[in-house]
């Protein structure tokens, strides 16, 4: 009785940890200004949408009319959307081949060429950065999703190509050999014997790519400008030298968390997968 | 139709059965054939798979070894100049004494949030493996913080964590915590970016463990309890080693993640105050950026890197003999 007591005193101290900073965010989204800073702090206090009504619609109430404000959260969110579903894509496209041939062939210097592309993801970032910067400003890449979608693609390819790769070996070689042997070509093998076996894989390697491209920050904020701009980094556009408008940026922070929220929720079994790099199968 | 279309393809990729099949001459398309056959041949297939990707991953290496080769010069932005000077970067950088406070800001922070983020991991999905109502709404909600893009972690947490207003310092005086000055002084700051780490990224390695501790088997846990083995020790004889690939992978994107981490130190505390949380990430930057030094941000930068491949190299290692024959 005791232990049990004990157990469910630590999962909810676990799940208090866990959550309160986000109620805290969520809460603060719904604060005018003065109550963001009251202290002490309120939990209690009378609910506002003006940062709602100002993030979704991008105007604020006065009082007597609407004024338009600059910040597009929306349209940011749009790219953010295009930018991290494209560059999935097209990590998907060029990693899955990949993975593929490490899982399945023995060639030249195999291990080498796998590692090296895995130590690609952890470069830091600023390293390839200021370079780009300036081969983006000369080919004309900067500001445009294409260009990002380039950039994220090559930071989630080392991701797809280890995680699909761990998958691939999984699917037994004598299922291959079978359908082989009754007449498949090496194509028809490949996409409709092996892709199905790893249907449910490449569902959790993409909703993982899906979050690390769209939380990803310095690439955003240094090779786009106003126009491509994903969300993660124009969120920092709420804080100015004057004020930092804490409601409004609650706001917004709270509608960039909702996708992978809702990814998380409905394919949670997948993302568990994704996130154990292929070690384990969810 | 079928058939026939996978009959054709089959030709195509060349497998010895059918060679004597094609007619030769047939025009273009018999010529394209041929080709397609010098090219696409069994020994062919796992290069031809991997060059796509590998041409995309060698575009990068050009900015890449760009940056590598400003480390040897003295290249200034405000200047616009870069005259190759060799290793006077390098030891310019190993006499000073901000480098190698950078250099231990870094590894601190790497190792202690590795560490943290590993046990206290390791104690939620415990706790989690016996089922106490849903699992999956439990694995929901601790995953929750995982989606919060690390930047806004730390912003919101600068103004949870403000030393006057903050509502932890606020909710910490009900339960005797002292007034801390979280990311404001020096000795806490180190502390409070560490911590804002753990919350992000515990979730992580939970749910990673809790799912390598779900697929263990069960067949050596019933029959070391029925030999009358301690928990203990079933925890660290059968437990922990079954475990170890699962561990590997948690252990290598933390270090490494956190050995390059820059958005939640350089939104936390922008590497203040007086330099005590100054990583290697964001000493280059301020080198890069504010003082325009490209020559001296792109050692750091060439260092830091090196620090990392050894690492990952090391774990990597460590995975794949751990892992055995299961993969591959």
């Amino acid at each position: 009785m005791l232990r049990k007591g004990l157990r469910i005193s630590a999962i909810v101290l676990v799940l208090l940890w866990t959550c309160f900073p986000i109620y805290w965010m969520v809460l603060m989204s719904f604060k005018t200004p003065t109550d963001v800073t009251h202290y002490p702090p309120k939990f209690i206090f009378k609910p506002t949408l003006s940062n709602w009504e100002n993030v979704l619609l991008g105007r604020k109430w006065t009082g007597t009319h609407y004024e338009t404000v600059q910040m597009e959260v929306l349209r940011y969110f749009k790219n953010s959307l295009i930018i991290a579903i494209g560059a999935t894509a097209l990590a998907l496209i060029l990693g899955m081949p990949a993975a593929y041939s490490l899982a399945r062939y023995k060639f030249f210097r195999k291990e080498d060429f796998a590692f090296t592309l895995l130590s690609f993801k952890f470069a830091p970032a600023l390293l390839v950065v200021f370079g780009l910067y300036a081969i983006y400003q000369s080919l004309k890449l900067y500001d445009t999703y294409i260009g990002l979608i380039l950039i994220h693609q090559l930071i989630l390819l080392p991701f797809v190509v280890w995680m699909m790769r761990s998958y691939f070996a999984a699917v037994p070689i004598e299922v291959e050999q079978a359908a082989r042997v009754d007449g498949f070509s090496w194509w028809g093998v490949f996409s409709r014997v092996t892709l199905p076996l790893v249907k449910p894989a490449i569902a959790a390697t993409s909703v993982v790519a899906f979050i690390y491209s769209w939380n990803e920050f310095l690439f955003g904020y240094v090779l786009a400008g106003d126009a491509s701009r994903p969300v993660t980094p124009s969120l920092l556009g709420f804080i100015s030298y004057e004020r930092v408008l804490w409601g409004q940026m609650a706001a917004a922070a709270t509608l960039a968390m909702v996708p992978s929220v809702l990814l998380s929720l409905f394919i949670q079994r997948y993302v568990v997968a994704g996130l154990s790099f292929g070690a384990v199968r969810g | 139709m079928r058939e026939t279309e996978a009959n054709r393809s089959s030709r195509a990729c060349g497998t010895a059965a059918e060679s004597v099949e094609i007619p030769v001459g047939e025009g273009l398309k018999g010529w394209s054939k041929r080709v397609k056959r010098k090219i696409i041949t069994p020994k062919s297939i796992p290069y031809l798979l991997y060059l796509p990707c590998f041409i995309v991953t060698v575009g990068i290496l050009y900015p890449f070894f760009r940056s590598v080769y400003f480390s040897f010069t003295d290249y200034n932005l405000t200047y616009r100049t870069a005259s190759f000077i060799g290793l006077e970067n390098y030891v310019e950088m190993l006499i000073s004494s901000d480098f190698w406070n950078s250099v231990r800001v870094t590894l601190t922070y790497a190792f202690s949030a590795t560490t943290i983020e590993l046990a206290l991991g390791f104690a939620m999905a415990l706790l989690l493996l016996k089922p106490i109502g849903g699992r999956t709404i439990y694995r929901a909600i601790i995953l929750l913080p995982f989606m919060i893009p690390p930047v806004i972690e730390a912003i919101m947490m600068r103004l949870m964590l403000a030393p006057v207003i903050g509502v932890v310092n606020y909710l910490g005086s009900f339960v005797g915590m002292p007034r801390l000055g979280w990311f404001g002084e020096a000795n806490t700051a180190m502390f409070s970016v560490v911590l804002i780490d753990v919350h992000n990224f515990t979730p992580f390695a939970a749910i990673i463990l809790l799912a390598g501790l779900q697929s263990l088997p069960s067949r050596p846990f019933e029959a070391a309890r029925v030999d009358g083995a301690s928990s203990w020790f079933i925890f660290r004889k059968l437990t922990l080693p079954l475990l170890k690939p699962v561990i590997y992978v948690v252990i290598l994107f933390r270090l490494i993640e956190s050995l390059i981490m820059f958005d939640m130190i350089y939104a936390g505390t922008k590497g203040g105050p007086a330099k005590a949380t100054m990583s290697l990430h964001v000493n280059a930057y301020y080198h890069a950026m504010r003082w325009t030094m490209m020559g001296e941000a792109f050692v750091q930068l060439v260092i830091l890197w090196a620090v990392v491949f050894v690492c990952s190299f090391i774990i990597v290692r460590a995975w794949r003999r751990a892992l055995g024959k299961r993969l591959i």
